[in-house]
């Protein structure tokens, strides 16, 4: 090495380099601090707000059950595919691969893209299976990413349709009890925050800020084996008869609970394509009619607590027609001289008529109102109708006399249905419900318990031999009903002559009421059209199936009642014929 | 001599601290991963779930129990006078 030999300084151009690389420094430094201390928060903020993202935790939706836990709408998982146009260049990314694995076809997915290009967010497809989606993140297609969603899922499909309701794309009730009970249902979605890279792919998962809230399970009163088999019968009814529509109801006589409620025409709730909004009525609840001869019973109970009649009252019902205020009444023959009894099992018009116009219409309004005609059910359900029941301070002979057999007032299937389950349950009325655990008003007496159980031991002459509800007889049971046919109303001012409704309304067993139920056929274009042709047979084969189902003890005479510890005798049943 | 000491200790608190927050910092990291890992887990079985529900709403559709009952097993549903009630 070189000895180094004292040279003369240059002192000033050393002082000017220190001062300059001072001054460097000493602005680096600064630099340093005002970037890490002064500025610190806003390039925080700045940084966290190209990489932080709070991502939404979907809160899955309560299921729908029916009485036994069976689901009958639940929340699957699904996964939707959204991209962010401004990341997605669809000339630079394999567009072809990504059409196929989105199940797309290439030119739809271009101009999708195209369409939003502007834009940061766009679906490209909603509601695929999870492991279809998974094949579509696969590809790494920058600006692609995935979002889970649940969807609804309908197990019972088009059998429990109209009760259960449908939810949109975006899981929010629209329809029955979906939309009734969208506060109970919905869950509430929570938050997370994660940091994304540039494409949008998440790096880290920072905190959860709300956890999601799922939503709470909902039990309905529908017996979803009853509801199958009523949905069969009556949507082969509806069919064989070629009928425009229909509905049943069957209620549960001790509880009020609604055991099954099916209309035709209904609709599949897991596959929309063919649905039209018309089938989404729940028509048992939605739309009411003229309930016509199905509320003679409650004619007949209100006379019957005038204290002035008895079954066995004797009427003259000659000629078979009468005029009344100008208009004529008519039987469908000249029944004679019939009791009060024979008045229902024939539904004559005439005999009807003559106990309205004694006891006068108030007694008769009174009676239909307690039944729960003219007034809200308090099921809850979107879009229910209260019927109509007149109320008039001054009634024409022919008001009275149309009411008491059941024109000039209005009722829906389930108001019907509840009237019988309250004549059933010896005069008790019981709120009727479609969702269990719902609190509704307690019982309360609107019928003495004589008249209501007189009423009904007559309603069962109606199904027997001679009466007009033949066809609603079940094997084994006492079955207790009315039949209804009645003219639709054609629009001008007049009923039609050839376009009817068919009901059935009764209670089984008759003996001990268990069930109470209505069956509405709603314009038959066969040759048959009378309630007691086309609706009882389908009222026998459900509430048969239902008895059985249910295991209620046959009441009819012939049947095999064995005491427990008693032995059982086994025969097969030809020995039995 | 005293105010070394002191100042020692105090180092010393310095790196136990920091050795500690990095400690505390990782193991937030590894419960943060597990907590994931888990919540995935979840939703596997929650989808899984869903697939079973699906299923099973394919298999035992009341349409085809009846069927199957009806046309394959040769059943049909008593006629009550062929049932023997026990009262209890």
């Amino acid at each position: 090495m070189k000895e180094r030999q004292p040279e003369p300084g240059y002192p000033m151009r050393l002082a000017l380099v220190s001062v300059c690389l001072c001054t460097a420094l000493g602005t680096l430094l600064w630099r340093v601090v005002d970037l890490q201390i002064n500025d610190r928060a806003f390039l925080q903020g700045q940084g966290d707000a190209r990489v932080v993202r709070t991502e939404p935790i979907p809160g899955h939706r309560g299921m729908i059950v029916d009485r036994r836990g069976e689901p009958l709408a639940v929340s699957i998982t699904v996964a939707s595919i959204w991209a962010d146009p401004s990341l997605l260049d669809p000339d630079e990314v394999p567009l072809g691969e990504l059409a196929a694995s989105l199940e797309m076809a290439e030119e739809s997915l271009r101009e999708r893209v195209q369409a939003f290009a502007g834009k940061r967010f766009v679906y490209l497809r909603r509601h695929m299976q999870p492991a279809a989606a998974e094949r579509v993140m696969e590809l790494g297609v920058p600006g692609v990413s995935v979002r889970r969603e649940y969807r609804r899922f309908y197990p019972a499909a088009e059998v429990a349709a109209h009760v259960v309701g449908i939810t949109d794309i975006d899981d929010r009730g629209q329809e029955g009890l979906e939309l009734a009970y969208e506060q109970v249902l919905a869950g509430t979605p929570g938050a997370k925050q994660v940091v994304k890279d540039r494409r949008g792919r998440v790096v880290r998962r920072l905190r959860t800020l709300r956890a999601a809230d799922p939503g709470q399970d909902l039990q309905t009163t529908i017996d979803l084996r009853i509801q199958y088999f009523a949905y069969r019968e009556l949507k082969s009814a509806v069919r064989q008869h070629r009928a425009r529509g229909g509905s049943m109801v069957l209620i549960d006589v001790p509880t009020g609970e609604i055991l099954a409620m099916v209309n035709q025409p209904s609709f599949n709730p897991n596959d929309r394509r063919d649905m039209k909004v018309a089938y989404l009525r729940n028509r048992a609840i939605t739309d009411s009619l003229e309930p016509g001869s199905t509320v003679k019973p409650f004619t007949v109970a209100a006379a019957l607590a005038t204290g002035r009649y008895h079954p066995a009252t004797l009427l003259n019902t000659s000629p078979g027609h009468m005029r009344v205020d100008g208009k004529t009444v008519r039987d469908h023959r000249d029944y004679g001289m019939l009791d009060i009894r024979d008045i229902l099992a024939k539904s004559s018009n005439v005999g009807i008529t003559r106990l309205a116009l004694d006891i006068g219409p108030q007694r008769v309004r009174e009676v239909f109102g307690q039944v729960g005609f003219g007034e809200s059910t308090g099921t809850g359900y979107p879009g229910e109708d209260s019927g109509m029941l007149p109320s008039r301070r001054k009634w024409k002979d022919i008001q009275t006399a149309t009411l008491s057999f059941g024109y000039g007032l209005s009722a829906t299937p389930l108001q019907i249905a509840q009237a019988y389950a309250t004549l059933a349950a010896g005069g008790v009325r019981r709120p009727v419900s479609l969702v269990r655990a719902a609190a509704g008003p307690e019982p309360w007496r609107v019928m003495e318990v004589k008249i209501a159980n007189r009423v009904l031991g007559m309603l069962e002459n109606v199904t027997e031999e001679g009466g007009t509800g033949t066809r609603a007889g079940v094997s084994g049971y006492r079955v207790a009903g009315k039949t209804g046919t009645v003219h639709k109303v054609d629009g001008k001012g007049g009923y039609a002559e050839d376009d009817y409704v068919a009901m059935f309304a009764g209670v089984v067993p008759a003996s001990r009421p268990r069930l109470a139920g209505v069956v509405v056929i709603d314009g038959p274009r066969g040759e048959k059209y009378y309630g007691g042709e086309v609706a009882a047979p389908v009222f026998a084969r459900i509430m048969g199936d239902a008895l059985r189902i249910l295991n209620v003890p046959p009441d009819a005479a012939g049947n095999r009642l064995v005491r427990r510890g008693t032995e059982p005798v086994a025969r097969d049943k030809n020995a039995d014929a | 001599m005293a105010p070394i000491l002191g100042l020692g200790v105090l180092l010393g608190a310095v790196c136990a601290t920091a050795v500690s927050v990095v400690e505390t910092a990782h193991h937030g990291r590894e419960l943060a991963n597990r907590l994931e890992l888990l919540e995935d887990q979840a939703d596997r079985y929650r989808m899984e779930w869903d697939k079973l529900l699906l299923e099973q709403g394919a298999w035992s559709g009341h349409g085809r129990i009846s069927d199957i009952a009806g046309r394959r097993l040769d059943m049909e549903a008593p006629d009550p006078f062929e049932i023997v009630t026990i009262r209890q």
